[in-house]
């Protein structure tokens, strides 16, 4: 039984492309939580409630969706009442939360390249970085020879998620993302990965690996 | 196996930096001290992005170890925030004890000479010679 919390996936620009978390609690970056969900509140109860139709249901989920946290980013692209507004407080504590894993994560794995060879390449992860632990949490990491990272958070029990990782980048990310015809191309710009399909793929793996026990 | 020891002292600075194989590569002390500032950084960092549910008893209290391909890397603080860092060949999975007995040497030969200023580089021979016979005993 493996506790996994949340998945993070950078492109070679260094952006957050995707975003998803399970198990989780309150993050620890959104303070303002308690002022959120009081606004989100009063200008709720300011709506008439016989007002019609296509707005209100919009603003009830949006509403809904904000005073829960939001399980994936970017939002699907299917449900625009979901899309949340970048100034919405705790969108903002996700993307800070995305730069600080980021840069952890990097200067981690910089740190491991010297201490390996003093004369590394520049790049890439030859010092094999795979993981550093917590007492509460783990952090995972996995670079694929393009330079697209990804970055698994769980439980301190489970020991090694390199295979998953991997499994992850190549039988889910690549089919999914990559060979979709859709799939942006143009290496200057980084797009954010907003394809249901990969999503719900994901979903089911990551169910799957948590309740089996032999991964950890 | 213990192949290098660091200390890193409450502000980050690196106060001792010693190789004991040549299974890691030796660091210029520009770079020992890059390595030192950095993870001083990320230890402080990593305590901060607990995705972990919180419960009021439980602080996080950065990063304990690091795994990697060759090496893995463990990381003791003491209350006081001194940080000592051990890197060691991947059977190692637990090293606290080990980092707890130099850290008693710290006291010892360190703090306890007189003539060691707090937060300094230590250069200690009786402090070398103490921990080369611990690490020997690994």
């Amino acid at each position: 039984m493996v506790a996994v919390y949340t998945l993070y996936i950078f492109d070679r620009h260094c952006e957050c492309i995707f975003y998803t978390e399970w198990n989780r609690g309150r993050s620890p970056l959104s303070t303002d939580r308690s002022t959120a969900a009081a606004t989100g509140g009063r200008s709720e109860g300011s709506k008439e409630p016989a007002n019609t139709g296509h707005a209100v249901d919009g603003t009830g989920t949006h509403l809904a969706g904000d005073s829960q946290r939001p399980l994936v980013w970017p939002t699907s692209s299917t449900s625009t009442a979901h899309r949340v507004s970048p100034e919405s407080p705790r969108n903002i504590a996700m993307e800070e939360e995305a730069k600080l894993v980021y840069g952890v994560a990097f200067s981690t794995r910089n740190i491991i390249n010297k201490l390996n060879s003093k004369d590394s390449p520049q790049g890439g992860n030859p010092g094999g970085f795979m993981s550093f632990a917590t007492n509460t949490y783990r952090l995972h990491y996995y670079e694929s020879p393009t330079g697209v990272k990804f970055i698994l958070t769980t439980d301190i029990a489970a020991v090694s998620m390199q295979p998953v990782l991997e499994m992850i980048y190549r039988n889910i990310y690549v089919e999914y993302v990559v060979k979709n015809p859709l799939f942006n191309v143009d290496p200057l710009a980084s797009s954010p990965i907003e394809n249901d399909y990969f999503r719900a793929v994901l979903n089911n793996y990551i169910r799957e690996i948590s309740t089996t026990a032999s991964i950890a | 196996m213990i192949h290098a020891l660091f200390i890193i002292n409450r502000s980050g600075g690196l106060i001792y930096n010693k190789n004991f194989t040549q299974h890691v590569a030796q660091l210029s002390s520009n770079e020992a001290l890059i390595f030192a500032g950095t993870f001083h950084g990320i230890h402080a960092l990593a305590s901060r992005i607990s995705p972990a549910p919180r419960r009021d008893s439980v602080k996080d209290l950065g990063i304990q170890s690091i795994d990697t391909k060759n090496f893995r890397i463990h990381c003791y603080q003491t209350p006081t925030g001194i940080k000592f860092i051990a890197v060691t060949d991947l059977l190692q999975t637990k090293l606290s004890s080990a980092l707890n007995k130099a850290y008693i040497l710290y006291s010892d030969y360190a703090l306890k000479n007189p003539f060691y200023n707090l937060e300094m580089p230590i250069r200690s021979e009786m402090f070398d010679n103490k921990l080369q016979q611990l690490v020997q005993a690994h």
